[in-house]
């Protein structure tokens, strides 16, 4: 690999990691959800850094051009990125419903109460003025 | 002296104002008359204040729209939590015919059954079911019989009744597995009995059904897909 290149990549992959670590510390994305990033962008770095090691490594997998374990490396990144939101929007949603479902019957126990209470208040009002 | 089981009706709606009314009359011409607990789904006009004036017992506002099965669970968590022994589930609509209750409730306190479904195939249908969803029901009817074992023509009616140990199961479990057919299956794999019973279904009083052609289209392959995993998963046990 050029040294050009080299050097270009490796500028994204510290401009990618300088990012997310910069999300991660103005608290835009959880430090949990960032290790995920952080690693791609380390695994990258390596690649790039040992590109003679990564061309045998694209040679024992059968492909001819190195860009090609780049592609399959990034959509591969993508497809399981994708899976673990699916599992956490799954999460997030049966949390969301039983928070939905609470509030309701919080709402509606608080207006039963209030509404106990004012008649309560009626009747002792009530019951004053007639001790008058 | 047996004492009379608490029964409450939970009603989930949606957008129901003008229908919801009758529904609530009809209920308090039951001898005794059950408690009504109206789950309004995050309706946009006004359920609530129509379900308040017609008498419901408890009026449960969720503050978005959150689906059937929320609004029904949000039920049956009231329910449990206030002592209830039957909950009976009845559409906003007026389809179902109120007077049918206690023929659901019998099998419940007589035979010990958990989940007792109203029927349509067995009873009456007093309306022009659209041919798709006809065939769709009779199928989805017949793979689940042949899923648990006992013959069940109607899994899609919500007009159903449910006992003390499902009432606990389904206000607990948060999995959503018993949302739809596919529970009747999950219900009866944990060890709950179920019965059908014949039931009418009339058609709608006014406005339109929320279930629309792309839930006509998906609705097959996610009753396929649910019951598949339904069938490899473990099920909760009957407490």
């Amino acid at each position: 690999m050029p040294i050009a290149t080299k050097l270009a990549a490796l500028a994204a992959c510290a401009v990618l990691a300088i990012l997310v670590y910069e999300l991660v510390r103005k608290k835009k994305i959880r430090e949990e959800y960032s290790l995920t990033w952080l690693a791609l962008t380390a695994v990258s770095a390596v690649a790039i850094l040992f590109d003679r090691l990564t061309l045998s490594v694209i040679r024992l997998l059968g492909g001819v051009n190195p860009s090609s374990l780049f592609f399959f490396a990034g959509i591969l990144f993508c497809v399981l990125t994708l899976l673990k939101l699916t599992v956490h929007l799954s999460d997030l949603k049966r949390t969301q419903n039983v928070l939905i479902q609470e509030n309701g019957l919080l709402c509606s126990r608080v207006n039963q109460l209030e509404k106990q209470a004012g008649g309560d208040r009626k009747e002792a009002g009530a019951g004053r003025g007639a001790e008058r | 002296m047996n004492i009379p089981p608490r029964i409450l009706v939970v009603i989930p709606a949606f957008n129901e104002a003008d229908n919801l009314p009758h529904v609530l009359r009809e209920l308090a011409t039951l001898d005794p008359p059950p408690d009504a607990a109206v789950i309004n789904d995050g309706s946009s006009d006004c359920t609530s204040r129509a379900a308040f004036e017609a008498g419901a017992t408890v009026v449960v506002d969720l503050p978005v729209n959150a689906g059937l099965f929320c609004a029904v669970q949000t039920g049956f968590r009231h329910a449990y939590r206030n002592g209830y022994d039957i909950v009976i589930q009845v559409d906003a609509d007026g389809q179902h015919d109120t007077s049918g209750i206690p023929a659901l409730v019998r099998p419940i306190v007589e035979e010990g059954v958990d989940v007792v479904i109203g029927s349509r195939y067995l009873g009456q249908v007093e309306y022009r079911m659209p041919i798709l969803r006809s065939v769709g029901t009779r199928v989805f009817g017949w793979l689940t019989s042949l899923a648990v074992g006992q013959p069940i023509t109607d899994t899609t009616c919500g007009f159903r009744a449910y006992g003390p140990a499902a009432i606990r199961l389904l206000a607990t479990d948060t999995s959503y597995e018993y949302r739809d057919a596919v529970g009747l299956v999950a219900l009866h794999r944990g060890g709950f009995r179920l019965k059908e019973v014949p039931t009418t279904i009339r058609s709608r009083r006014s406005g339109r059904s929320s279930i629309g052609l792309w839930h006509t289209i998906v609705y097959p392959f996610h009753y396929l897909l649910a019951l598949s995993v339904v069938l490899l998963r473990d099920p909760a046990r009957k407490e």
